[in-house]
C-alpha cells in the first residue's frame, strides 16, 4: 500500500524547525520525518503555522532555527541530504498553490514549461495529456475553467518529474463534483510518479481519504499524528474514514463540535459524562 | 463561461453606427440653425462653409502639407518622450532607488504647464523644429512614465512567488511575467499620449512655425478668419478619435490574451 515501491521520491528531515515573524512564534520544536514516496497531509485551524511549513519546504520562507533537508533516492540512506532551498531551486520540489497562478499571456503549454527550455515542450504535451487537457495546448488560460486551470498548474509541477510535491490547498477553490475529480487525478498521479506528498488542507475527511499519515498542527507544534492505513482508493462512506477524521476534526476543535460538524448530532456540551471524559 | 449568444446582423450594425449619432445630430442641427439665421454666420460659421472652407484648402491651399508637418511633429515627440518615459517608468518600477531619485523631481517637472516653457524653450532651442520636438516630447513623457511605473508596480505578486519557486529568474522573469504583467497600463499611458500629442501642437506650433495646424488654428485667430478657425477645431477631434481608434487596435493586438470584459472599453 505504501507507495514508495517505483523509487521516485525524496525523503523529508525536519530537525526542530522554528519559524518567527519577529516577536510571533509561528512554528517551534517540529521534528518531522517524512518517508520518500509517503502522501502526508497536514490539517489545522487557520494561523496553525500550516501554511508557514508548506513554504519553508518550498523555499519561500526561511526557518529562523533548525533544518529542513531533503534526501534524493539516488542517495545512500545514510547521506543527511541537501538543504530543502537547493533542491527547490533544482527542481526537485514543485509547488502547487491555492490558486493556479497560471501567467494569462501564455498558452497552456507555455505555462506548463514556464522556466525551462523549449526542449521540455514534448514532455509537457505528454503531462497535459495525462492530466486530461491535451487538446486545449495552445489556449490561454483565460477561456479555461477554474478546475482546468488548476489541472495547468498540477502539470506545470509535474513537467519536471519532482520528488517532492507540494499542495497548498489546491482543490479549496474548487466546486465539489470538480474537487472530487481533481483529488482522484491527483491520487493516481502520485500512484504512477511515486513523489513524495505533502497536501495542506482545513478539509479533515479529504486528508483521510488521500494520506498516508495526517498531522494536527496547532499553535505552531504538531498536536497529532495519524496513519491512515486503508485501501486505496479510499471512500467517504468507510466507517474507518469516518472515525478517523472525527478523531482528527476533534483534536482541532473538541469532539463536542467535530460530531455535530460531521455526523450531523446536535453537540450537547453541557452533559456532564462529557466533561468527565474531557477531563 | 460560455461565449455570449451571437447577436443579430442588424443589431452588430447598430452598435458600430451609435457613436456617430450624436455628432451627426449636432451638425444638422448646427446646418440648419444656421441656414434659418439664428447662428450668425461671423461668430459660427455652418458646418457647409466650414466643409467648403477645408476643400478648398486642400484644392488650391496646403492643408495636407499642414496635416503632414504637424502629424510628423507629434510622431517624432511622442517617439522621443515615450520611449524616455518607458525608460523612466521601468527603472523607477523595477528599482527603489530609483524610484526615490528620480520620481519626486518627474513630478514636480510633471506640474509645469508646456506654455510656461515656451519662451525658455526658445532661448536653447532657437525658433527650428528641436524646439517643436522638445514640447511635445516633454509632454508626452508623463503619462507613459507614469503608467509605465504603475504597471511595474502591480504586476500580481502571486505570480512572482510562483516565478521564483519554478526558477524563472534574470532577464526571464522581466520577458515571461513583469513585462507582459505592465503591458496593459503601458498601453494606457500610450493612449493619453498619443492624445496629448496632438494637444501640444497648438503650444509647439506657436514657436516660429509657418507649418501645421497649430500656425493654421494660430493664423486664423490672428486674423479672425472663421472657417479655418473652425475647421481646425474640428480637424483636431476627428484626428483625436481616428487616434484614439488606432490606440484601440494596437492593443488588440499586442494583448490577445485579454479577455474582452476585461479591457477598458469593449465596443
Amino acid at each position: 500500500m505504501r507507495n514508495g515501491a517505483n523509487g521516485n521520491g525524496a525523503a523529508v528531515q525536519l530537525e526542530h524547525l522554528g519559524k518567527r515573524f519577529g516577536e510571533r512564534v509561528v512554528l517551534s520544536g517540529i521534528d518531522l520525518s517524512i518517508r520518500p514516496g509517503e502522501f502526508l497531509g497536514i490539517v489545522g485551524p487557520s494561523g496553525s503555522g500550516k501554511s508557514t511549513l508548506l513554504r519553508i519546504l518550498s523555499g519561500l520562507e526561511e526557518p529562523t532555527s533548525g533544518a529542513a533537508r531533503v534526501r534524493a533516492p539516488t542517495h545512500g540512506a545514510a547521506s543527511t541530504g541537501a538543504d530543502i532551498r537547493n533542491a527547490s531551486a533544482h527542481g526537485a520540489v514543485r509547488v502547487v498553490f491555492q490558486e493556479p497562478r497560471l501567467l494569462p499571456w501564455r498558452s497552456v503549454l507555455d505555462n506548463v514549461c514556464v522556466g525551462s527550455n523549449r526542449a521540455l515542450a514534448s514532455k509537457g504535451r505528454d503531462v497535459l495529456e495525462r492530466v486530461g487537457l491535451g487538446e486545449r495546448l495552445h489556449e490561454y488560460p483565460g477561456v479555461l475553467s477554474g478546475g482546468q486551470r488548476q489541472r495547468v498548474a498540477l502539470a506545470r509541477a509535474l513537467v519536471h518529474e519532482p520528488q517532492v510535491l507540494l499542495l497548498d490547498e489546491p482543490f479549496a477553490s474548487l466546486d465539489a463534483l470538480t474537487r472530487l475529480s481533481a483529488q482522484r487525478l491527483v491520487e493516481s498521479l502520485w500512484t504512477q510518479h511515486g513523489f513524495t506528498a505533502v497536501l495542506v488542507t482545513h478539509d479533515v475527511e479529504e486528508a483521510v481519504l488521500l494520506c498516508d499519515r495526517v498531522l494536527v498542527l496547532e499553535a505552531g507544534r504538531v498536536r497529532l499524528s495519524v496513519e491512515v492505513d486503508l485501501a486505496r482508493p479510499r471512500a467517504r462512506h468507510v466507517p474507518e474514514v469516518g472515525r478517523l477524521s472525527l478523531q482528527l476534526l476533534s483534536s482541532i476543535m473538541g469532539s463536542a463540535f467535530a460530531e455535530e460538524a460531521l455526523l450531523g448530532q446536535p453537540a450537547e456540551v453541557c452533559q456532564p459524562a462529557r466533561q468527565v471524559a474531557h477531563g | 463561461m460560455s461565449d455570449p449568444p451571437e447577436r443579430p446582423a442588424s443589431a452588430t450594425f447598430g452598435r458600430a453606427l451609435a457613436p456617430w449619432v450624436a455628432p451627426l445630430v449636432l451638425l444638422v442641427g448646427w446646418e440648419l440653425t444656421s441656414r434659418a439665421g439664428l447662428l450668425p454666420r461671423q461668430l459660427l460659421p455652418a458646418p457647409s462653409d466650414v466643409l467648403g472652407a477645408g476643400i478648398a484648402a486642400i484644392v488650391h491651399g496646403d492643408l495636407l502639407v499642414h496635416l503632414g508637418v504637424s502629424t510628423l511633429r507629434a510622431g517624432a515627440g511622442l517617439l522621443v518622450g515615450g520611449l524616455l518615459g518607458l525608460f523612466l517608468g521601468l527603472a523607477t518600477g523595477l528599482s527603489r532607488s530609483a524610484q526615490l531619485a528620480i520620481d519626486g523631481p518627474l513630478q514636480m517637472l510633471r506640474a509645469i504647464p508646456a506654455l510656461a516653457l515656451v519662451p525658455l524653450v526658445i532661448l536653447w532651442f532657437g525658433l527650428g523644429e528641436s524646439a517643436k520636438l522638445f514640447i511635445v516630447a516633454v509632454t508626452v513623457v508623463f503619462p507613459v512614465y507614469l503608467n509605465t511605473f504603475h504597471g511595474v508596480r502591480s504586476v500580481d505578486p502571486s505570480l512572482l512567488e510562483m516565478a521564483r519557486v519554478y526558477d524563472v529568474r534574470g532577464w526571464a522573469l522581466y520577458r515571461e511575467v513583469v513585462l507582459p504583467g505592465a503591458l496593459p497600463s503601458i498601453l494606457v499611458g500610450l493612449r493619453f499620449a498619443l492624445g496629448m500629442s496632438w494637444l501640444v501642437l497648438i503650444v509647439a506650433e506657436s514657436i516660429g512655425a509657418t507649418r501645421g495646424l497649430g500656425y493654421v488654428a494660430m493664423n486664423a485667430r490672428e486674423f479672425m478668419q472663421m472657417e479655418p478657425l473652425v475647421l481646425t477645431i474640428l480637424l483636431w477631434a476627428l484626428l483625436g478619435k481616428l487616434t484614439d481608434l488606432g490606440a484601440r487596435r494596437l492593443e488588440r493586438w499586442l494583448l490577445p490574451w485579454q479577455p474582452r470584459a476585461q479591457r477598458l472599453d469593449s465596443n
